[in-house]
């Protein structure tokens, strides 16, 4: 499986209107990058910007400017780079688009309040707000010296599959650790990290230390867990580009997979097929770290259930066990709690953030690092490039979109597994994660934590972290020379 | 007073003049007004500025053409600006008055002092509004108190006791919950100000880790709440008795005493907080913020000034505090839900918008965007100004109280919330064309707060 094939671009046109892009891009610059531009402008008549340069690459190496398509991508590499609506929304979803964004931002509050729709909070939960994980629409991290846990959370099960293979919970704590608590229930508990030292070196000799998180339980409110608990670290991903990703058909998804690696490349590639609640079907998985949801509605509908303690029609009831009666017995606010128009409203919120375009794509070293992340064997989970199908929102509708994943699972070796299964997910299986606007992560959240626990600090981690059937590609990676090495890094801070 | 507050008050009293030319209809609708504004009872004390927080007239027909420049028109701001913040200050230390005089010696009518002394603030507050979302020093993402002054939605429980919903309406119980009843939590500014969490406000706080711990402590909405107390009626504001305040056989509720310090605290802490907002604005600074706005590149100013109307009129006015009730058709899903005084924060928040395109407030005026743009596209001028004009009718012509007109889908009183949300969409989309009219490139009115 190879993704070079379908990464070259499409003919002259695409120059032309690639150059139109380019235009639209440095005028935008002028005004502070703070201040995108809202459209894109598709003339293919405008004067190419970059004729000599252009002549200079092989097609398709500048490609993927527009990394969110056509309709989906904006021009804001700044702090608000993740949190733009998709251009070409229609009124109505422009609508529902902010009051989705209204939610996602406020607080919920605990029954009883005089606001019958936005109470209910808990009675255990993680945060109380969505924005409180997804800063700014970006990424998560652990918890830094004495931080609350917010942005990383602990989903946790015994060995074995429960109701229509969904993970077995924790008979205890449920599927879910819930740090808070309402007044007069007692909270899950609290996870203490230690990070081990792991040392190791570059082919050339230049040493690097790598930072391995260890995981314990601590402050439990109703006594000791499970001795068979798994515990599996997952921070809050970022939220941009995820209803492109929805409107990949399946058949694409699926096309890609090659469970039993029949071609011999060393990669495999498989789909999770997970419970639809909605439908009370098995389904394709799409999002999460381990490709665990179906669809954005649920995916939306099961954090307000897990990590707000807010239920909704596809999750009536709150996560509490037997073991937690006062959990039950406490205030609801409302049957369910949230209402069905704000469900929708938060979910196309989730399925509408644009995607940032890529920078410095003419820069020698980031054409080179683009180079390499073929070469190394990176765009053969990383897939580049990807096309939309049919979808009930335009704008989301038939893109050409550079996601950098193929959404399959893939063995991710011995170090990264939390031996946790998850639908047909194993313990040491991940799905690949999107590379889009990944060399935005610092300018919107301020941070370079990498991978599903964020224990890599900076790409370079989070490479050296691939096992399993990244092991030869990270392989090339850290035997690299350094300028090698220094220009992929380049590359994908150019995503 | 500087020259250039000067002229504004000149160029005020010339625009007050304007007034008398002005059509009935329009002289109507502010009389009305202005009558409400007076019923709210506003003494002016000895400190009062002599700028008024009541909504000053929109001229529909076209002032004469005025030469202004781009600095101009940015130093006018800051005129207003500061005034409007001198203003909120005013009415906030008014308010904290109100607020002792009523917990030293609680009444009834003491009690009713204090609250219009509330909603009179909230006018001058709400116009002052359209000076956020470009991380000015109402929300910079370090030093911004705007978490702190202005938060919501409330978690009523952390801060007081609440009806047990499951007790009977008509003889309730209640749980005696929050900070109010919890004796180990000591009561200062500096407590209630640390176990706040002001949402979106602190979304850019530093490090961006919110506190799950915390919830809204503090603010207008907080002192809304101890003033007026839960809202459970269908067609009136929450209904708190004054003996809430009482310590002793005729008190209502235990703690008077704390919930009464809690009520001081919180109303000198937005007396604090508004203290630094004119002190950032204020004039004859060499090192505070107004310094930096007027002395930097003035095309990034009035790209700041944009995107703060375009965000309050789309994102934030239109669709988090007008809209998501549309959808809800909650009675309570509305901003002052302890007052049913949402309809005057909607309203002010509209004339806000106005101000600055305007280059107003109260009566203050000097050189505008709007004198900008009229040099340049006088056609687009006058549909930017006929569009604020309709979306502040659209914003007066909901019914009062804000609760009942969102209850129920299609009815009248909805579809004129309705009508309102997309005039305040369009208007949005039209401050989009003035910042390009003006040459500063493609103005977001759709970012975040």
């Amino acid at each position: 499986m190879t993704a070079e094939g379908s990464w070259k671009a499409p003919g002259a046109l695409r120059y032309a209107r690639l150059s139109a892009f380019v235009l639209v891009m440095s005028a935008c610059t002028g005004c502070g990058d703070n201040l995108p531009v809202g459209g894109v402008d598709g003339d293919s008549d405008a004067q190419p910007a970059r004729d000599a340069n252009v002549g200079d690459a092989a097609p398709g190496e500048a490609d993927g400017l527009l990394a969110g398509g056509e309709d989906g991508t904006v021009f804001d590499a700044g702090r608000n780079a993740y949190s733009h609506p998709l251009p070409g929304l229609n009124t109505d979803e422009e609508r529902s688009f902010f009051r989705g964004r209204a939610l996602f931002r406020d607080d919920w509050v605990q029954a009883p309040a005089s606001t019958q729709t936005r109470d209910g909070l808990g009675p255990l939960f993680n945060a109380r707000s969505c924005v409180a994980c997804h800063v700014r629409d970006g990424r998560g991290r652990p918890p830094i010296n004495d931080e609350s846990l917010v942005s990383l959370l602990f989903r946790l099960s015994v060995p074995g599959a429960g109701e229509n293979g969904a993970p077995l919970p924790e008979a205890t704590y449920g599927g879910q650790l819930q740090p808070f608590s309402v007044p007069g229930v007692t909270a899950d508990g609290d996870v203490e990290i230690e990070y081990e030292s792991v040392p190791g070196s570059y082919g050339d000799g230049e040493e690097y230390t790598l930072r391995r998180p260890r995981y314990q339980l601590v402050g439990l409110g109703y006594g000791d867990a499970s001795d068979e608990v798994l515990i599996s670290p997952r921070v809050a991903p970022a939220m941009h580009g995820l209803g492109l990703l929805a409107a990949v058909p399946e058949a694409t998804i699926v096309a890609l997979a090659d469970e039993d690696d029949s071609d011999g490349d060393g990669i495999s590639g498989r789909a999770n097929y997970v419970w639809e609640q909605e439908r009370g079907q098995a389904a394709l998985g799409r999002f999460g770290w381990k490709a665990n949801q179906p669809s954005l509605l649920q995916q939306t509908a099961g954090a307000f259930n897990g990590d707000l303690g807010i239920t909704s029609r596809l999750f009536p009831s709150d996560d509490c066990t037997a073991a937690q009666p006062e959990c039950a017995e406490s205030t609801s606010g409302g049957d369910p709690e949230l209402i069905d128009g704000f469900l929708e409203d938060v979910a196309l919120y989730t399925r509408t953030l644009a995607v940032p375009a890529r920078r410095a794509i003419d820069s020698t070293e980031v054409r080179a690092g683009q180079a390499l992340f073929s070469e190394f064997g990176c765009a053969s989970c990383h897939t580049p490039r990807l096309q939309t199908g049919e979808s009930d929102i335009d704008a989301l509708a038939d893109q050409i979109i550079y996601p950098y994943t193929d959404l399959l699972l893939h063995d991710m070796g011995p170090d990264l597994a939390d031996e946790r299964p998850d639908f047909l997910a194993d313990g040491r299986e991940w799905r690949t994660a999107p590379l889009w606007g990944v060399g935005l992560v610092e300018a919107v959240n301020s941070h370079q934590f990498f991978l599903h626990d964020g224990r890599a600090r900076g790409l370079a981690e989070a490479i050296l972290w691939h096992g399993g059937e990244a092991e030869p590609a990270r392989e090339r990676f850290r035997t690299a020379p350094a300028v090698e090495r220094a220009q992929l890094i380049a590359f994908l801070e150019s995503l | 007073m500087s020259v250039l507050d000067l002229r504004a008050a000149r160029s005020a009293r010339t625009n007050r003049f304007a007034m008398t030319t002005r059509s009935a209809v329009i002289i109507a609708s502010m009389g009305a007004i202005a009558l409400s504004s007076v019923a709210c009872g506003d003494d002016g004390g000895g400190d009062t500025p002599a700028v008024d927080a009541s909504p000053a007239p929109m001229s529909d027909a076209a002032p004469p053409p005025q030469q202004v420049s781009r600095a101009e028109v940015v130093a006018q701001y800051a005129v207003i600006v500061h005034a409007n913040y001198q203003d909120a200050l005013t009415k906030a230390q008014q308010l904290q008055a109100a607020v002792d005089r009523f917990v030293d010696e609680p009444s009834a009518g003491r009690l009713e002092s204090a609250k219009r002394a509330w909603l009179e603030a909230r006018r001058s507050y709400g116009q002052s509004e359209a000076y956020r979302f470009y991380d000015g020093p109402i929300d910079d993402p370090e030093s911004g108190p705007e978490g702190q002054i202005n938060p919501w939605p409330l978690d009523e429980l952390y801060i007081d006791y609440v009806v047990d919903p499951a007790s009977d309406p008509d003889d309730p119980t209640f749980i005696e919950s929050g900070i109010v009843n919890d004796d180990t939590i000591e009561i200062s500014k500096e407590k209630l100000a640390s176990l706040n969490e002001g949402g979106e406000g602190d979304v850019f706080d530093i490090g961006d880790t919110f506190d799950p711990e915390k919830a809204v402590a503090t603010g207008y909405h907080a002192i809304e709440f101890l003033l007026w107390g839960q809202d459970r009626s269908p067609d009136g504001p929450g209904t708190r008795p004054f003996e809430d305040y009482l310590v002793g056989a005729e008190a209502t509720m235990p703690n008077g005493d704390r919930r009464g310090l809690y009520l001081k605290t919180v109303s000198e802490l937005l007396v604090d907080d508004l203290t630094a907002m004119v002190a950032a604005w204020a004039p004859d600074s060499s090192d505070n913020y107004r310094a930096d706005f007027v002395g930097g590149d003035p095309d990034d100013a009035l790209r700041n000034m944009l995107a703060g109307i375009g965000i309050l009129s789309k994102g934030e006015l239109a669709s988090e505090r007008m809209d998501v009730g549309l959808r809800s058709l909650d009675q309570e899903d509305e901003h002052s839900c302890f007052s049913d005084n949402t309809h005057i924060d909607i309203e002010m928040n509209a004339l806000g918008v106005q101000n600055v395109y305007l280059g107003r407030y109260g009566y203050l005026s000097g050189p505008s965007i709007s004198d900008l743009v009229r040099q340049s596209d006088p056609e687009l001028d006058a549909e930017m100004r006929a569009q604020l004009e309709a979306s502040l009718k659209a914003v007066q012509a909901i019914s009062v109280p804000f609760d009942q007109a969102i209850v129920e889908a299609n009815s009248a009183e909805w579809l004129a919330v309705e009508a309102a949300v997309q005039a305040l969409f369009v208007q949005s989309d039209t401050v989009i064309e003035v910042g390009q009219a003006l040459g500063l490139g493609n103005i977001s009115v759709e970012l975040p707060e």
